[in-house]
């Protein structure tokens, strides 16, 4: 079943094209990568999704609905959340309530319950804090809950970007470089979760340089380059198409360099 | 009188109160432009520099008039510059790091400092001199006072020579890389500090000359007399786009002249306050960056 | 978290304190330290407010006095109709929230600064309507309530709210509530999100949270605090006069609020406490010939308290916590 379906998306900035013509499609339960060199377009693709800008032309049907256009929040409340390439978490918030506020969309609560402290209130502020810290613990960060988002490792931040992205209970994850800074060891741990992730069903597009893990990950993977569609396939399909080794490395390279990128 | 000789006397009042709005933006934008803040306390330079130039007129009532103005801007100009670059180093400096609303504190109490300095020192309206040769030139059916003329021709100098240092010199242009992004332009090799200092000495000084010209224009000097005529400079420079040099002149050029349109044709002159912030609030809501600011799209 | 219980303990001894205060000072000459912290009771109402908005949203607001205009405007008028003190109170909260709600509507997706301005300039377009609609507002002259026999004592089942000591107690009441309200805000949903916004906008917008609902939810709250001091203050003054609500009173405001500690409900009530009694405590130390010094004074202080303690003087927890990266980056 096709959960997410792009249609001929374009947008440019000024005179500058960032996206033309791009067309793709994720099915659900997938791990799906996108992939291109630096000043593709990934982030700005992701930012159409997501509903940051408007696309001047084409169409993003979510689940049979289309969500071009409309307004973040109601992207997110449909079930498409993301993670950032600069992390962007509330560092003077605690791990905890940053997962918290993933689960805002979710919940309903608002002035009457809170000032009155209704058993409702109480009983939303609960199950908030319950699915949080469950969340927290899925990604392994429960036993920073308390500490502030600011303090975390690095690694960590990354993670816990992910457990709040997960708190608002999406169907389709975007993860928007998720190793970027990290070591081996913990790209991965991370390679797990996101094996866990798909395991419960949510659906993952990743934008990610390490051509090891995407290989490894990837069901389908995507290619753009220069804001243009170049290739799609399979990850060993996508590896041996002379376009996408040209656009990474030039014409002077072969294939098989392709999987060193991305090594750090 | 009929009605067009009215409009374009209201024109010239208009533009000749505007740029004199526009030279007080002018320190705010720039400011605001470098540091990301509202130095609030730049109304109070305003002030300080009609006094300083009232101090010198009074000092020197021989010379001819374009000798004693000349005399008092320059004076009152680098007086005010290095007293601003004094607030800088003692109250704002210390506050770079600090969250947003510490230096805004911090200005304000500069300000009342300031203000209330003023007050022990001389708590009512004081005269200022009158040494501008005070002419009526006719145009057909309107007229023009040569004040007024002064003051434009004034300001607009200032401001084109301000317009030629931003984007022709090398300062302007450290200038303008520091408040594009002040890390980088450290990087860079630029002394960030001292283009601070310098961004608040011109803001300073022109601030002080659009003092000493607006005390022209109305004859007497007071320690508050920099609340209103700053609010309103401040509200030109977030109509013109706050960090927007061009902008500042053309918000405080737009705003004089609605305010003096305004006035004629209203019924109550106190209304006009009201005309002025109605216009601010009107084209914030259609255009929310001001008339010439950048519609940067915050990178996510 | 809960706090341990010596803290816990603290609002509520404080309360104490302050509810046995006029019977003890009531014939001594010290008997208008009553009428000064009723005052300072309704500045902190007002600021409480303003911490909804400046605290915990981070929202940069320079006209708020003029809510407390419209409260008090609210309550002369309605009550020179003849319109009885509690549901002329209502009204004039509700006529304040929907003022609020009425400029909030198109200005609150505006960039920090920009919303500063149109607040400051919403704030003079209010003063200046209410000091120039003479008709309505008998403008610099003033609305006196003493004059008009429609007026109607104010009551509260048999206890009738008159002298100063009854406007204190009415007050602390009100400062309680609101302490409350904020509190309770903080801690739930609502708050969390403000919280968020105040982070970092954008990335709480990309986690679902719907910003202008949850920003206007906030500024028309504070609007209801600023509002219902407004009327408790025309009823306790009996006139109201466009005067007592300038520009200078919306910056200090903001002072008030930031000197206590930004987003802190404790931090708040401090902040009002001592930008008003420093004054007061200065005129009584320095004498009544240095008057005018008492305020160039108050401009050094706020600079050294901002220079140098700029997260305020009891930080929210948020604030008094620092990460380790600015840390060393002191």
């Amino acid at each position: 079943m096709i959960l997410l379906k792009v249609q001929k998306l374009g947008k440019s900035f000024g005179g500058l094209k960032a996206l033309q013509d791009v067309e793709l499609s994720i099915n659900a339960g997938e791990i799906a990568s996108l992939i291109g060199p630096n000043g593709a377009g990934k982030t700005t693709f992701f930012n159409l999704l997501t509903g940051v800008y408007k696309p001047d032309e084409g169409e993003i049907d979510f689940s049979g609905e289309r969500i071009d256009g409309r307004p973040p929040h109601w992207i997110v409340k449909r079930g498409l959340a993301r993670t950032f390439q600069n992390i962007r978490l509330f560092n003077h918030m605690t791990v905890l309530e940053n997962v918290m506020i993933g689960r805002h969309c979710r919940t309903r609560s608002e002035l009457l319950p809170a000032l009155l402290h209704t058993p409702a209130f109480f009983r939303e502020e609960r199950e908030i804090a319950q699915s949080a810290r469950e969340r927290l613990n899925f990604v392994g960060l429960l036993k920073y809950a308390d500490e502030l988002a600011g303090n975390l490792p690095y690694g960590g931040q990354r993670r816990l970007e992910i457990a709040r992205a997960l708190a608002t209970e999406p169907r389709l994850l975007l993860l928007d470089e998720p190793t970027a800074g990290m070591s081996q060891v913990e790209a991965a741990e991370l390679v797990g979760l996101l094996n866990r992730i798909s395991a419960e069903g949510v659906t993952i597009l990743l934008i990610e340089h390490r051509m090891s893990l995407v290989m490894r990950v990837s069901q389908k993977v995507h290619v753009l380059d220069h804001g243009v569609k170049i290739a799609e396939g399979t990850p060993s399909q996508v590896q041996s198409d002379p376009r996408v080794c040209e656009a990474y490395l030039g014409a002077n390279y072969d294939n098989s360099e392709i999987s060193n990128l991305g090594h750090s | 009188m009929n009605l067009l000789a009215n409009i374009l006397e209201q024109l010239i009042n208009g533009l000749t109160l505007g740029s004199i709005y526009a030279l007080v933006a002018l320190g705010y934008t720039m400011v605001y432009g470098i540091l990301l803040m509202i130095n609030f306390a730049h109304s109070e330079i305003f002030m300080l520099g009609a006094f300083a130039g009232c101090g010198v007129l009074s000092l020197v009532p021989g010379l001819p008039w374009p000798v004693s103005m000349a005399l008092a801007f320059v004076l009152a100009m680098v007086a005010c510059g290095f007293a601003a670059i004094t607030i800088e180093k003692l109250a704002y400096k210390p506050l770079r790091k600090a969250p947003r609303l510490a230096p805004l504190i911090s200005a304000i109490g500069v300000s009342i400092v300031l203000q209330n300095a003023m007050f022990l020192f001389h708590d009512d309206f004081l005269g200022f001199p009158t040494v501008l040769p005070l002419r009526r030139l006719e145009f057909g059916q309107f007229a023009v006072s040569s004040i007024q003329l002064i003051i434009l021709g004034s300001s607009l100098s200032l401001m084109g020579a301000l317009w030629l240092f931003v984007n022709h010199s090398r300062l302007g242009k450290a200038i303008r890389a520091c408040s594009q992004d002040r890390e980088a332009a450290e990087l860079m090799g630029i002394p960030v500090n001292r283009m601070i200092s310098l961004t608040f000495f011109i803001g300073a000084s022109l601030g002080a000359a659009a003092g000493i010209l607006y005390s022209l224009y109305y004859g007497s000097i007071k320690y508050n007399m920099g609340f209103m005529p700053g609010m309103k400079a401040f509200t030109a420079a977030v109509l013109g786009g706050i960090g927007n040099i061009p902008g500042a002149m053309l918000g405080g050029l737009l705003l004089g002249v609605s305010e003096s349109l305004g006035t004629a044709f209203l019924p109550q002159a106190s209304w006009k306050d009201v005309f002025a912030f109605a216009i601010l609030i009107i084209v914030l809501i259609v255009r929310p960056s001001g008339l010439l600011g950048e519609r940067t799209a915050e990178k996510v | 978290m809960r706090l341990p219980f010596k803290h816990r303990a603290v609002p509520f001894i404080a309360l104490a304190v302050f509810a046995i205060l006029p019977p003890i000072l009531k014939n001594s000459e010290f008997s208008y330290v009553i009428r000064l912290l009723g005052l300072v009771g309704l500045y902190m109402t007002v600021a409480l407010g303003l911490n909804l908005v400046v605290g915990f949203l981070g929202l940069l607001d320079l006209g708020f006095m003029a809510f407390y205009a419209i409260g008090a405007y609210s309550m002369a008028l309605l009550s020179m109709a003849g319109i009885s003190f509690w549901p002329a109170l209502a009204a004039a909260i509700i006529i304040a929230m929907a003022f609020r709600a009425l400029l909030g509507a198109p200005v609150l997706r505006l960039r920090g600064d920009y919303l500063a301005i149109v607040t400051l300039g919403f704030g003079e377009i209010t003063r200046i309507v209410l000091n120039n609609w003479d008709s309505v507002t008998n403008g610099p002259k003033g609305l006196s309530l003493l004059t008009n026999a429609n007026v109607k004592p104010v009551r509260l089942f048999n206890w009738v709210i008159s002298t100063n000591a009854d406007y204190y107690y009415l007050i602390l009441i009100t400062v309680v509530v609101c302490v409350i309200v904020s509190e309770r805000l903080k801690n739930s949903r609502i708050g969390r999100a403000w919280m968020a916004i105040r982070e970092d906008e954008t990335a709480a917008r990309l986690t679902g949270i719907q910003i202008t609902r949850m920003k206007m939810i906030g500024f028309v709250i504070s609007a209801a605090f600023a509002g219902a001091a407004g009327a408790i203050f025309a009823r306790w003054e009996s006139f109201v006069t466009p005067e007592s609500f300038t520009f200078w009173e919306s910056v200090m405001l903001v002072a008030m609020v930031v000197i206590g500690g930004m987003g802190s409900v404790p931090g708040t009530l401090i902040g009002v406490g001592i930008v008003m009694l420093v004054p007061e405590v200065l005129r009584n130390v320095l004498g009544t010939a240095l008057v005018s010094w008492r305020y160039f004074l108050f401009g050094v202080a706020l600079v050294l308290v901002a220079v140098y303690r700029p997260q305020g003087i009891w930080p929210s927890r948020r604030l008094s916590r620092t990460t380790e990266a600015e840390e060393a980056a002191k």
